[in-house]
């Protein structure tokens, strides 16, 4: 056998482009749009079953993710037992998520099992009981899970970060505490259940090896139309965004080993054309392991487990953060380390190189969100929340192929000044 | 049923290749037989501190991480009590790419004081945030070594305490590398967009050149058979009492294994499980209830782990979780039980299928207990599993001398 050279890397390509399954889009008999990705060659299928119910449409903390929730304690035909039986019997595993504007049941089923599973989603989403019982062990649970969550500094971190940038009556920032659950009432969440779960609310994903029959199915199922009440609309808030005037904020939790430190601002969502390439300043920033933030403050100081940056963006704002958590000792260094790292996107040009992985890094990792059923099912699900098309994902590609170093540095200089963030450190001082 | 190839290289080094077309993207999975019930009792957490400077550079490549996400590829790795175990995946093209790193680092590390004592300090503020910084983080730090007296298992693979970490030195670093890092003590499991083909020449160009090693097969002491109820008492400044129970049981590759297994689900998978019913929703005792088994190589635990809703005691908690095992060990369950949680494992088995990390994964732990073939006979080993098999097992398991019981005592709730 021929010698082989180690110390030179193999040859390699850039993915070319990018090419998956689109959805197609039909229409039941009421008008609920579904839309279908035919792919995978396992007999499962996964569903799901969307509204605007989020958080976004609630008068009171806790309102959208506990009616979601509730829907499987129990419905006209099924007990909360048997809705349990059954669904555990076949295998099939339903996830109830409430979001900021969409609430979605995602359903995940062997296909020969579509039509018994569907048939209990369906009397749970058209008719749960919200019965006192079950109500009322659901919240003193979920009080307690709370409890357990606020004691750790980055949850502590994490809600301190969106009351200031949203104020704390903004469906983005408001933060949900243990004792919101005494002011919840089942009439608030019957109320939200009538208003927000109808047909006209509705939108349906089903993915994976679909055949015709399966349609069929959903069609008897979601057809018809479903409560609706006649010219009733359910209102649409509009809030207003009231951040904090105080830069920084410290949150003392005695005792803690570890900070938790947020550092971000308000920024443009997926709708703004700057918003590809500032993923990209993002990805170079603290987006993915070999990131500056990861490569200085854990892989050379070794301050942290782990760093990272991201920029969040909701349906009506967006907003830029990096996130870590550092040894209570060294978190004074940690934040000037941060900080050096925002400045020198802004000073200095990014090099070729690096920028070049970055890319390649990229146009892999969207790649791969078209991989599989379920993540192609994931990334239609969310240009579908800001009625988008795919052409979003195909400029999201442009924009990494051509985003130069110069042009990167300017967006540094109009979005990510160091001077203009909030820093929230939640523990010891 | 996933379908695949086997093949070994001269130096010991075994291949399992699952091709899958359907997916442009390639999974290299390279397991090493070492986790932490291979150290020292006095160098604890080494095997998953090694498996972060598996990341700082290798012989010929300075960099592991760079040359990866330059051709579009992603990586991690974990370390448990039984393995390590390292994954990358690739768009097909740079297939190579994968073979290039991974065999360099397999050949031999870049020993650098710089890497070593950057990432003390790393798996230091690991240390912190997964078992110090928050409630009930430091469980398996008292529950492993009430459970365990003899048998490694009885530190968890962070490591006992933080200055195991902070004494490693290089020297120990090397020879940890050059007694458990060898062609012959790894498996790599393939699945993805490769032909067997491809697969077998770029095996043999990488990695048919790195030497057999002589591999350190240290007898690993065995557990005595546990005779006396055993129990421990933290006062903590938690927001709940908590309890976490742990009983000895078999081995991964024991006729039982599938039995126990079930048995844990019929108590907590899912909310129609007899815990969840029983004690979380009737009884309203607990805000959180799992038992799970570990499922280790060597023999394992079930573990029972509640949070206690207030105004119920520990005790009566803890009762509440005891009669429902001596339920279980008295009363047959029903056939319909029994057959709801096999339909539940083997949903489950053919969900991990859709993915090609699931599979490659899967592939090689399987081979490592003995063939990757038993990973497509799962199904019907749960499918054997009778009445009488749950009944006896839950009789052995959830006996009163096998138990080890750690409690969280909240000074808030007292």
């Amino acid at each position: 056998m021929k010698d082989i050279n180690r110390t030179i890397p193999p040859k390699f390509k850039t993915i070319a482009k990018l090419s998956f399954t689109k959805a197609k889009e039909k229409k039941l008999a009421n008008n609920i749009p579904v839309y279908t990705i035919n792919a995978g060659e396992q007999d499962i299928l996964k569903i799901d079953i969307l509204f605007n119910a989020g958080e976004w449409y609630q008068d009171q903390a806790l309102v959208s993710s506990s009616t979601v929730q509730l829907l499987q304690e129990g419905s006209a035909n099924f007990s909360a037992e048997d809705i349990a039986e059954k669904l555990d019997f076949m295998g099939s595993y339903v996830y109830y998520n409430a979001g900021k504007h969409t609430t979605g049941i995602s359903v995940f089923t062997l296909s020969k099992y579509i039509d018994d599973t569907l048939e209990i989603i369906e009397d749970s989403i058209k008719n749960p009981l919200f019965l006192e019982d079950n109500f009322a062990t659901y919240t003193a649970k979920k009080k307690q899970q709370y409890a357990i969550e606020k004691q750790k500094v980055e949850v502590i971190a994490q809600k301190k970060y969106a009351q200031i940038l949203f104020g704390a009556n903004h469906p983005y920032g408001i933060s949900h505490e243990p004792e919101d659950f005494d002011n919840l009432s089942i009439a608030d969440i019957k109320k939200f259940h009538k208003t927000h779960y109808t047909s006209e609310n509705c939108k349906i994903i089903i993915s994976g090896n679909i055949k015709p029959e399966h349609f069929e199915i959903l069609s008897r199922r979601f057809g018809t139309p479903f409560g609706k009440i006649a010219g009733e609309k359910a209102h649409v808030q509009e809030f207003a965004i009231d951040p904090s005037l105080e830069k920084n904020h410290h949150i003392e939790k005695p005792g803690a080993v570890q900070s938790a430190i947020r550092i971000g601002k308000l920024l443009v969502n997926k709708y703004n054309p700057d918003y590809p390439a500032l993923q990209v300043l993002n990805t170079v920033l603290g987006g993915y392991f070999g990131s500056r933030l990861m490569s200085n403050i854990r892989e050379d100081k070794g301050y942290t487990y782990g760093i990272g940056s991201g920029i969040v963006s909701h349906k009506t704002a967006g907003y830029f953060v990096i996130v870590t958590q550092v040894g209570q000792d060294v978190c004074e260094q940690a934040k000037q380390e941060i900080y050096y790292e925002l400045k020198k996107l802004r000073t200095e040009t990014i090099p070729e190189e690096e920028l070049q992985t970055v890319k390649n890094y990229m146009k892999s990792t969207l790649a791969r969100n078209f991989d599989g059923i379920f993540a192609l099912s994931e990334s239609f699900k969310t240009i579908l929340e800001y009625d988008l098309t795919y052409s979003y994902y195909s400029r999201f590609w442009k924009t990494i192929q051509n985003i130069t170093p110069a042009e990167l540095k300017t967006l540094a200089n109009t979005y990510l000044h160091e001077d203009s963030m909030y820093e929230i450190i939640a523990g010891s001082k | 049923m996933i379908s695949f190839k086997k093949f070994e290289l001269a130096n010991g080094l075994r291949f399992i290749v699952n091709t899958d077309t359907h997916t442009p993207f390639i999974v290299v999975n390279t397991l090493y037989n070492v986790g932490s019930k291979h150290e020292s009792p006095d160098k604890t957490g080494f095997a998953h501190l090694f498996e972060h400077l598996m990341f700082g550079g290798s012989k010929n490549i300075p960099s592991f991480d760079e040359p990866l996400q330059k051709v579009g590829g992603d990586n991690n790795a974990f370390t448990n009590s039984d393995i390590t175990n390292y994954y990358i995946t690739v768009p097909k093209e740079n297939i190579e790419t994968a073979f290039w790193l991974e065999s360099d680092r397999m050949l031999e590390l870049n020993f650098s004081q710089k890497s070593l004592d950057t990432q003390k300090n790393v798996v230091i503020e690991e240390f912190k945030q997964r078992y110090l910084n928050r409630p009930y983080g430091d469980a398996w730090l008292y529950l492993r070594p009430l459970a365990y007296k003899n048998h490694p298992y009885q530190w968890a693979t962070i490591g006992k305490k933080i200055e195991h970490i902070q004494e490693a030195t290089l020297q120990d670093v090397k020879d940890f590398f050059f007694h458990h890092y060898a062609p012959n003590n790894s498996i790599i499991s393939i699945s993805g967009n490769i032909s067997l083909k491809k697969a077998k020449r770029l095996a043999q160009k990488w990695f048919g050149s790195i030497p057999h090693r002589d591999i350190s097969t240290m007898e690993r002491e065995k557990e005595e058979q546990q005779t006396e109820k055993r129990s421990q008492t933290l006062e903590q400044d938690v927001p709940l009492h908590a309890i976490h129970k742990a009983y000895h049981m078999c081995e991964r590759s024991h006729p039982d294994f599938h039995a126990i297994d079930l048995l844990s689900d019929i108590l907590s998978n899912g909310k129609s499980s007899r815990m969840y019913n029983n004690l979380i929703q009737k009884q309203k005792l607990f805000s959180d209830l799992q038992a799970f088994i570990t499922g280790e190589d060597d023999p394992g635990l079930f573990i029972i782990t509640g949070t206690v809703m207030p105004g119920f005691t520990i005790e009566q908690a803890n009762e509440a979780i005891e009669s429902e095992l001596q339920s279980i060990r008295k009363t047959p369950i029903r056939e319909y039980e029994l057959q709801k949680v096999k339909n539940k494992v083997e949903s489950t088995l053919i969900f991990s299928e859709s993915s090609i990390l699931h599979k490659a994964m899967n592939l090689a732990k399987y081979e490592l207990l003995g063939d990757a073939g038993l990973i497509n006979h799962e199904t019907e080993k749960y499918a054997c599993v009778t009445i009488e098999d749950i009944q006896r097992v839950a009789q052995f398991v959830f006996s009163e001398t096998n138990e080890s019981t750690l409690l969280y005592q909240s000074t808030s709730q007292a």
